[in-house]
């Protein structure tokens, strides 16, 4: 294969969420396509293990931890990046919370305010910090939001509108952000087998449910997340920006 | 490196591959490894193209054929797969562009054959 379409050697990645599930994969992924990649999460040690295990096998990768409901954290990381790299080029915002799982009426509103700190906040910080940084060079950011955010989750209420804003977010970043060079895009992952949708995933009689949904009659394993992803932060996309990719099995049809 | 774009092995037949958007696509699937069958109108157009992409280093089939004609599609599709041996994907690109309001019924029937034939 000769095509460069999708090399990213020499290219500053940072993933959030990345100890786990679609995270790792991603960071992974990009490691492999020559990026360095940052690889974050709230947990320092589980970061440290993937950044690890991606160095054994030859690729590069640091780890920093940030919880992303946390400003001063966001300000830290970005502190590090600037100072440890001066740039950045690649952002993949990924780490989400899903703390309640009820009937909207009598959503918590501690669990809302934590919904609205990670999801929403939490992506909006972590990407005009970014965009601060790729401004002059470009770059890429990919929002991973959900289908729920089209069609919203039965009982997961704050979660999907949370998932609805940040395909909003995408599109506004992607306006104002555009004239930079800086590509903004959104991952609308369907069922996908992680820790993250284990109470769907692990309970047969919710699972099929959600399968007579998919015309795929299965869920994504996190891996066919990824490639998504290298495409859109790659030169593959270079004229893509406010996109929303699904990726689904089919769910949204 | 893990290869998820790679297309070695595979065959894709690309309706109005002869250029612009057509071409850029063959293009990038003979780089990733893809044998292509093209498909244009124009003969000269489509020569042209068939060693642009020859000297790419690709497995290329080219066929004279207008998607709009039932018996050239089956045609070039018997070609491509006698030349490949299978057809993994159709990138349906060949299209026509027009003012709708201006067309004649004969040109508007054209425009939606060449839309959903393949
Ligand atoms: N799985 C699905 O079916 C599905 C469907 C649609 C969309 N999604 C979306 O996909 C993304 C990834 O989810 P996943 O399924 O891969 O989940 P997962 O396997 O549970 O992984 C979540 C990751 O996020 C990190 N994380 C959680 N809260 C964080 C916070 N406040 N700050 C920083 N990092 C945090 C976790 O690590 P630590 O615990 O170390 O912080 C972990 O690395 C999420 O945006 C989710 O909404 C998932």
């Amino acid at each position: 294969m000769t095509t460069t379409l999708f090399d990213l050697t020499g290219r500053l990645a940072l993933v959030t969420g990345a100890s786990r599930g679609i995270g790792e994969e991603v960071a992974r992924l990009l490691a492999d396509q020559g990026a360095h990649v940052i690889v974050s999460s709230r947990k320092q040690d589980a970061c440290e293990k993937v950044a690890e295990s991606i160095r054994a096998n030859g690729g590069q990768a640091s780890a920093f931890a940030c919880h992303i409901g946390e400003l001063e954290q966001i300000e830290a990381i970005y502190q590090y990046i600037q100072q440890e790299h001066g740039k950045l080029d690649i952002l993949v915002n990924n780490a989400a919370a899903n703390p309640y799982y009820g009937h909207i009426v009598d959503t918590d509103l501690r669990a809302f305010q934590k919904t609205v700190d990670v999801n929403i906040r939490g992506y909006f910080y972590m990407s005009s910090n970014a965009c601060k940084l790729m401004q002059g060079n470009g770059g890429a950011i990919v929002n991973v939001a959900s289908v729920n955010g089209v069609r919203p989750g039965d009982k997961q209420g704050i979660y999907s509108i949370s998932k609805s804003a940040i395909i909003g977010m995408t599109k506004s970043f992607a306006l104002e952000c555009g004239p930079d060079n800086i590509r903004v895009n959104a991952l609308l992952p369907g069922l996908t087998d992680t820790k993250f949708a284990g109470a769907l995933t692990g309970n047969e009689e919710v699972l099929n449910v959600w399968l007579k949904q998919i015309p795929l009659r299965r869920y994504a394993q996190p891996s066919e997340m990824a490639g998504t992803i290298l495409y859109l932060v790659s030169d593959a996309s270079s004229f893509a920006t406010g996109s929303c990719i699904t990726v689904d099995g089919g769910y949204l049809i | 490196m893990k290869n998820l774009f790679d297309l070695s092995g595979k065959a894709a037949v690309i309706t109005g591959g002869n250029g612009g958007i057509g071409l850029a696509i063959a293009q990038a699937l003979v780089e990733a490894g893809c044998a292509v069958s093209i498909w244009g109108r124009n003969p000269e157009k489509t020569k042209n193209a068939e060693q642009t992409l020859r000297n790419l280093g690709g497995k290329v089939h080219a066929a004279i054929c207008d998607v709009t004609d039932r018996d050239a599609v089956e045609t070039a599709f018997a070609e491509a797969i006698e030349k490949f041996g299978r057809i993994d994907g159709c990138i349906a690109n060949a299209g026509i562009g027009g003012y709708v309001m201006l067309c004649s019924s004969i040109h508007y029937t054209r425009l939606l054959y060449s839309s959903i034939t393949v």
